[in-house]
This record gives C-alpha cells, sequence and structure tokens, in this order.
C-alpha cells in the first residue's frame, strides 16, 4: 500500500466493491445523454437555430453536472469521518500518528475523486455541445474548470460536516441539506442572479444564463473590471469558503484538550483582509460616484455581517487553553504567532483585523470618489456607514469577551450576544415608531430616538442628502451614537481583559 | 541496562498519580494511584461505569487529566503525547474495522499509517496466528477473529506496552481462552499488557496483578492472591460445596463439617450435597476432609463455589449493580 496516501488508497480499495458505483454511474450517463438530446431534438425542430441549441445545451449540461457535483460529492463525502466515528476505528487511526490535517486532505481527496468519477463519466456529453456551435472548445474545457471547484467545495463541505457530526446518518441528512440549500443558494445568487449584472457589463455574456463564468473568461475583454470581477473575487470567494470547510473539519478531528481553533484564527486573520478586498471589487469598476457609494454600503453591510457571523462562531473561546497546549506554546515561545489560542487574544485578533480592513476599505472607497457637487455627501455617507458599523462591531466584540470571560458558556454567551444585537438593532426604532404614532408627529424631531440602533445609518443618509439645516440634529446624534458604541465596547473588552488575567493568575497559583 | 533490572527505582511501565477526572459536574476518577511493572499483565476490573475507559484514555493520551498525572515508560501523557503515542499500543473496547476491505489491507493501512515497512505485517500476522485470514473481508470474521485482526493492528509499531480496553467482552469461551493464551505469549515477549474488564473469570489466570475500581475509586490494587489473603483476614469467606457418599452419614458429615475450625453457615447435606462458608482458605478444606476421612464420610469431591479472583471482586464491589 501507498505509504504516502494509505487513507486515500484504503477509501479507494473499498469504493472500488462497491458494487452500486458502475450501475450509477451507468444510468446517470445514459439519463443524461438521452435528456439532452431529447431537449435538442424539440429545441431544434421548433427554432432551428443550432447555434442557440449548443448553448442551451451548454447551459444544461452543467446545471446538471453542477447538481451531480453538489449531491454526489457531499454524499460521499459526508460519510467518510463519521463512520470512522461511528464504525469505533477513529481511535486507532488518529492514534496511528496521522495529523487531523493529514486525514482532512485524504478524505477531501477521496470524496473529490469519487464525485470526479462521476464528471468524468459525464463528459462525453458536454461535447454535444460545441458539436451545435454557440460555445466554443475553450469555453466548454473552462465549464468543466468551474465545476472541478464546484466539486472541490462540495467534498469539502461533506467532509467537514462529517468531522462535525457524530454519527453518519446525521452527518449525510446535514450535508445534502446543507449542499441542496447553498448549492441552490449560490446557483440562483451568483449563477443566475448576478448573470443580468454581467450582461449589462459586458453584452457578449448572455443574460439569464446561470453558467455565464466561463463564458466570461473568454468573452469579455481584458483589463482592470476583468481581472478584479472575473479573477480576484471568484478566487477569494472559492479560495476562503474551501479553507474555512477544510479548517472546519480539522478542527472536529482534534480532541478537546488540543487548540482545536488554531486553524480557524489563521484562516480568519488572512480571509478578512481578502474577503473585504472581493467586497471592494464591485466598488472600483462602479461606474459613477452614486453607484460607487450605493455598492461601498452593501460591501459594508456584507463585510460587517461576515465578520459578525465568523466572531460568534469562532470567537467564543474558553479563557485559556489546555495545558498540553500551553506546554506546546511555551515550547515555541520563540516563534510567536498573533493567531494565539485564549480568549482575549482571539477577540483582540479578530477586533484588530476586521476594524483596520474595514478602515482600509473605507479609505478605498473614499480615494475613489469623485470631487464633484455631491463629493461632501458621498464622502459623508460612507464613512457614517462604515464608522457606525465598526463602532458596533466593537461593541458585539467586547460584549462577548465579558460574557465569556464571566463564565458562560459558549452557546448561551453567543446567545444573549445575539439577543442584545437584535434588540439594538430593532429596539430604537420600534420605540420611534410607537413615540410617533402616540404623539401624532406634532412634537418635534423624534428620529433621532431610533439612533442607537445601527440601522440609523438610513437617517444619517437622509440627513446628508437634506439641505434642510434641521437635520443636522439627526446626524450629531449618529455621531454621539458612534463615539458610545465605540466607548462602551472599549470597555468591556478591557474589562474582559482584566477578568481573563486574574481567572490565569488564579489557575497559574 | 540490565542491571538495572533489580533496583527498586526503575521506571515502572505505567506510573498513575493522584488521577482524577471530572466531566462538568461529574467525578469520573477519583485520586487514582498506581504503577504497571514491566512485562506484567495488569488486570484493571470494575464493574460498568466505574470510570475504566475514562482511565484508559487518559492513558492513551486521547484525554488530558482534571488532575494528577500519568507516565507511560516515564514519558507524561499530557506533555509528551507524542512519545507516549509510539510507546503504546491501544485497542479501545467494541473497536471496528473497515468495510469492503481484507485482512491484510486492513494491516497494511494501519502500517501505512505508523509508518513501519510492509513486511512488518507479515511479522504481525505470523504473531497473532491469523495467517489463514489474510485474505478475507474484515466485516465477515467471527469477533474472535476480528479481536486478534485488532491484536495484530496493535502489535505493528512494536509498542511497549498494550492497552486493551475489554478485550474479552463478547467474546464466546474457545475465543476468550485463545485471546488469555495469546496475551501470555506476548507478557512472555516482553510486553507489558493493560487491560480492563467488567467480568473477571476469564482473566484470574493470566493477569500478575489487579486493580479493582469502584465508582471512579481504587478499592484493591496488588497480586491477585494477595488481594484475596487480604480479604480472608478481614470478612471475607468463601464458599465451597462438598460431595459425599449417599448413605446413612448425612447428619453426621453435617456435625463433623460445622465442628471444623473455620467453617461457618454449614447448609445440611441434599442429595448428597453440602455446602459450606469457611475462612483460612484450603487449609480449612483440607482439615475438613481429613476431619470427614476419619469420621468415615466418604468425601467423593470439593470445590469452591467461585473463583478467587472473582470472591474477591463481588466482595469489594458489593452492592454494585453489574
Ligand atoms: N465524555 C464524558 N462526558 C461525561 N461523562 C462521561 C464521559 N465519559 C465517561 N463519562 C462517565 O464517566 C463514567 C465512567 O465511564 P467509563 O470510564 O466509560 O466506565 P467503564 O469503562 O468503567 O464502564 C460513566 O458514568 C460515564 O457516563
Ligand atoms: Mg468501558
Amino acid at each position: 500500500m501507498n505509504l504516502h496516501h494509505p487513507i486515500f488508497v484504503r477509501e479507494m480499495q473499498a469504493s472500488m466493491r462497491l458494487a452500486r458505483t458502475p450501475w450509477l454511474l451507468m444510468i446517470l450517463t445514459l439519463v443524461l445523454g438521452l435528456g439532452l438530446a431529447a431537449f435538442g431534438a424539440m429545441a431544434t425542430s421548433d427554432r432551428g437555430n443550432p447555434a442557440e441549441l449548443g448553448q442551451g445545451i451548454f447551459q444544461a449540461f452543467f446545471s446538471v453536472g453542477y447538481l451531480v457535483a453538489m449531491i454526489f460529492g457531499p454524499a460521499i463525502s459526508s460519510a467518510m469521518v463519521a463512520s470512522e466515528r461511528e464504525g469505533r476505528t477513529w481511535e486507532a487511526l488518529i492514534l496511528s500518528g496521522l495529523s487531523p490535517q493529514k486525514i482532512a486532505k485524504e478524505k477531501f481527496l477521496a470524496g473529490l475523486a469519487s464525485s470526479g468519477l462521476y464528471i468524468i463519466a459525464l463528459s462525453p456529453i458536454a461535447g454535444l455541445s460545441f458539436l451545435f456551435g454557440g460555445v466554443s472548445a475553450t469555453e466548454v474545457f473552462l465549464g468543466f474548470v468551474v465545476l472541478f471547484a464546484v466539486a472541490c467545495l462540495a467534498s469539502l463541505l461533506g467532509t467537514a460536516l462529517s468531522a462535525v457530526w457524530k454519527q453518519q446518518r446525521g452527518a449525510t441528512i446535514a450535508t445534502l441539506t446543507a449542499s441542496i440549500m447553498f448549492g441552490g443558494l449560490l446557483f440562483a445568487l451568483f449563477g443566475f442572479g448576478s448573470s443580468f449584472a454581467m450582461h449589462d457589463k459586458w453584452h457578449a455574456i448572455p443574460e439569464a444564463h446561470p453558467i455565464w463564468l466561463p463564458l466570461a473568461w473568454v468573452r469579455a475583454p481584458f483589463g482592470v473590471d476583468y481581472v478584479l470581477l472575473l479573477i480576484c473575487m471568484p478566487i477569494i470567494l472559492f479560495g476562503t469558503a474551501g479553507w474555512f470547510l477544510y479548517e472546519t473539519a480539522v478542527a472536529h478531528m482534534k480532541e478537546d484538550t488540543d487548540d482545536r481553533a488554531s486553524g480557524y484564527r489563521r484562516w480568519f486573520l488572512w480571509s478578512v483582509p481578502a474577503l473585504g478586498f472581493a467586497a471592494m471589487c464591485p466598488v472600483l469598476v462602479a461606474d459613477s460616484d452614486r453607484n460607487r457609494v450605493g455598492l461601498a454600503v452593501v460591501s459594508g453591510v456584507l463585510f460587517f455581517g461576515f465578520t459578525f457571523a465568523a466572531l460568534l462562531l469562532l470567537g467564543a473561546e474558553p479563557v485559556t487553553a489546555s495545558k498540553r497546549v500551553l506546554m506546546r506554546l511555551a515550547r515555541q515561545a520563540g516563534r510567536r504567532s498573533i493567531a494565539q489560542p485564549g480568549l482575549v487574544t482571539t477577540i483582540a485578533m479578530f477586533l484588530g483585523v476586521s476594524l483596520t480592513t474595514a478602515a482600509a476599505m473605507m479609505l478605498g472607497v473614499i480615494a475613489t470618489l469623485g470631487s464633484g457637487g455631491n463629493s461632501m455627501r458621498n464622502l459623508g455617507q460612507v464613512m457614517s456607514a462604515y464608522a457606525y458599523g465598526a463602532a458596533f462591531f466593537l461593541f458585539v466584540g467586547g460584549l462577548l469577551a465579558v460574557l465569556r470571560a464571566r463564565g458562560s458558556n459558549a452557546l448561551l454567551a453567543r446567545l444573549i450576544t445575539v439577543g442584545v444585537v437584535v434588540a439594538a438593532a430593532l429596539g430604537p426604532p420600534i420605540f420611534l415608531l410607537i413615540m410617533k404614532a402616540t404623539t401624532d408627529g406634532a412634537t418635534g424631531d423624534l428620529v433621532p430616538l431610533a439612533s442607537p440602533s445601527p440601522l440609523y445609518v438610513a437617517a444619517m443618509f437622509d440627513a446628508l442628502e437634506s439641505s434642510y439645516r434641521a437635520r443636522d440634529a439627526d446626524l450629531y446624534a449618529g455621531m454621539l451614537c458612534i463615539v458610545g458604541w465605540t466607548t462602551l465596547g472599549t470597555a468591556l473588552f478591557g474589562f474582559a481583559y482584566m477578568r481573563a488575567r486574574r481567572l490565569r493568575a488564579l489557575a497559574n497559583q | 541496562m540490565s542491571a538495572a533490572v533489580s533496583q527498586p527505582d526503575v521506571t515502572p511501565a505505567i506510573s498513575v498519580k493522584n488521577l482524577s477526572m471530572r466531566f462538568g459536574g461529574f467525578q469520573a476518577v477519583q485520586n487514582l494511584s498506581f504503577d504497571v511493572g514491566h512485562g506484567e499483565i495488569f488486570g484493571f476490573i470494575g464493574p460498568n461505569g466505574a470510570g475504566k475507559t475514562t482511565t484508559i484514555r487518559v492513558l492513551s493520551t486521547m484525554l488530558e487529566p482534571t488532575a494528577g498525572t500519568v507516565e507511560v515508560c516515564g514519558k507524561d501523557t499530557t506533555y509528551d503525547p507524542e512519545e507516549v503515542r509510539r510507546l503504546i499500543g491501544y485497542m479501545p473496547d467494541h473497536a471496528g474495522v473497515y468495510e469492503r476491505i481484507t485482512v491484510g489491507e486492513f494491516l497494511q493501512f494501519f502500517a501505512a499509517a505508523v509508518g513501519v515497512p510492509k513486511h512488518v505485517v507479515a511479522g504481525v500476522i505470523e504473531l497473532t496466528d491469523i495467517g489463514p485470514l489474510r485474505d478475507r473481508m474484515v466485516t465477515s470474521l467471527s469477533k474472535g477473529q476480528k479481536q486478534r485482526v485488532q491484536l495484530a493492528r496493535v502489535l505493528l509499531h512494536d509498542p511497549k506496552v498494550l492497552i486493551l480496553d475489554e478485550p474479552a467482552s463478547d467474546l464466546d469461551p474457545r475465543a476468550r481462552i485463545e485471546m488469555r493464551d495469546l496475551l501470555v505469549d506476548l507478557a512472555k515477549n516482553g510486553k507489558t499488557v493493560f487491560l480492563s474488564s467488567h467480568i473477571l473469570t476469564e482473566l484470574a489466570e493470566v493477569c500478575t496483578q489487579v486493580a479493582i475500581l469502584e465508582r471512579g475509586r481504587l478499592v484493591a490494587c496488588g497480586p491477585v492472591d494477595a488481594i484475596g489473603r487480604s480479604m480472608r483476614n478481614e470478612t471475607h469467606k468463601d464458599t465451597a460445596r462438598l460431595r459425599i457418599l449417599p448413605g446413612a452419614h448425612d447428619e453426621r458429615a453435617t456435625d463433623i463439617v460445622r465442628a471444623t475450625a473455620g467453617v461457618h453457615d454449614v447448609t445440611p447435606v441434599q442429595k448428597g450435597f453440602l455446602s459450606f462458608a469457611y475462612q483460612g482458605g484450603d487449609e480449612t478444606i483440607a482439615a475438613v476432609v481429613s476431619a470427614l476421612v476419619a469420621g468415615g464420610v466418604g468425601v467423593v469431591g470439593v470445590e469452591p463455589e467461585r473463583s478467587e479472583l472473582e470472591q474477591v471482586f463481588l466482595s469489594v464491589t458489593a452492592g454494585e449493580q453489574q
């Protein structure tokens, strides 16, 4: 047996002996081939334009390929770690000295190889599409490149959830649910949805055709926009998603006594700047300042939404690590990284990286804004949106740190944090509406009542649009809240820091 | 090095000091201390839920103790897990096998995983005597055969210490005897064997030392006969069953037995059988037999009602559900 990839080899040996594999392959190929042939026959008799038919088959084939990759890939790999746990081979495997990283990689590769088999079996059918014309061989090839990337993600998803769930059945159900939901969502959003925007930008890309990326690579003119939208964005999105899934698998394969979150921390450290950059890509290529501001706000919301989710999921660390981990850290004291374990360092790193990236994003937008008549308004809107987001995010980080430092378990700390965030976001606007209704709008300006909510940014935008001096009060209220959330967040974090230090001192006694 | 064997301070194969393990609010193991010498077959015994597996998971580096230290050949399981993993061969309870893979492939796989050359596989196959099974699917094997394959797997990296969690549970009597013989062979080959069990009979003959665990605490530890002796000196009683020639001697036999020193609770003769509790070990039995023979009662046989170890186990874990 191959000494370098034992798990991969064993999985292959086992799957070759699975009687259903060749049958499934044959049935799938037959059904898809006949289906596409029928589709072709019907379409030709209707319109008779072979180029359009080629396009249609191309879209249909790769959509089905996407479906196959999204279902077979995860279904196969979802059993891979869970079955070792359920079948009680896991302890032997992990004690054999193979690292969780190595196990994750080989399980992923084994899953990919199995779903790759399905894709390869289907590949001759793709030839149909460029037989009819309408798409080039290069486009078909690039279609496979995208399909391969999707298959990688799908297999990683299965591997990750397989490590999270201890039971094989649970893992498979969770994986299929997740892959059908996310797969569907991504297909609708990134495939179908964004094809309209892409068509607007580059008319050579057909509208409403979900498999547009391989076509765009060939048809769009090369330039800065091409590099940002068609190369940087897809690579960053695929890369960070795949890396996250990989680290999820590794973290859940490590024992409780290990530093489970170290991979997550490294991932966060690199992904946040990368995703910040990806979020900036559409902003940078926007064709007017009006659009640029709009896109910058959307990007900011997505960015903070992402960091918030990551903070909740990954930041709720215990105050200190296990003895084994501390010992390991002490041994390698020479080369400390900022991705250290422990609650306070983790949250400080999360906040630092997120806020620095947000600041860079804001500066990037500001630098590309024109100096026309509305430049002050644009500037004010971008700054207020990012400043409010950052201030509120700082508060959330501080709150989570305090809750964990005070001994709440991770789940409770997360729930309380979400509760507080929802209350802070929705409470003030609801209060404003009630006040408006009860006072019939008679008494002065009530809008500042809603200022503690991050949604208040919309009111600040309004105030900046308006030339009416009285609206300045709205703006000041917003600024005051930005200062308020920043102060509160810093204070909470400081409190968590002191508390964690005391706890560590106690533990060391 | 060989001179060190006779010194008392030689590093034990396993050394457990004040080990405690807590899961949330539940104290699974409390203040456990014992040593296992090289070449011993050490029985770790206790009813279900006593904390055997928990202790074993600490020994095999899968858990970090809440308090206390565990060392294997002088290496700390918390701080040197990689070293310890090379020293031990751990067979979990109810260890599983892979589907659609042969015995040979199964062992080749683990040989590659632990990083030993292919030819080692042939060696462990011979040692555990599973040559004829080599090309069978692992899933098609009987429980006893699977257990042998697991032992072969554990031996691949030539560990000094074997840690076996309930190796004989689920085995039929014949497979149990084979397993027992295999363990004795391994100990003769210089391995230290640490095994756990909640059933005792199958281990009594092979264990050189036992530790008895109850609700996370150690209640007895030492060589089997020493534990037995210390128990007898206190409250422990053995029981025996006596078979005599049927006849008119029943009354007299009961009286003679009752009159022997060290005998209590004599149940009168029924259909040629008489049972009694006694203290003082085999000497008492011998005294009973010679008194009966002197009194003209024909003794056909005497048998202790339970094995020694099982008695010890029952008396120290009295009141526990199995
Ligand atoms: N990870 C865990 N979390 C909580 N309780 C546990 C855990 N592992 C074991 N226990 C508890 O510890 C006790 C001892 O279990 P175990 O060591 O498996 O006993 P044994 O192997 O002697 O039957 C049991 O009551 C069990 O429920
Ligand atoms: Mg057990």
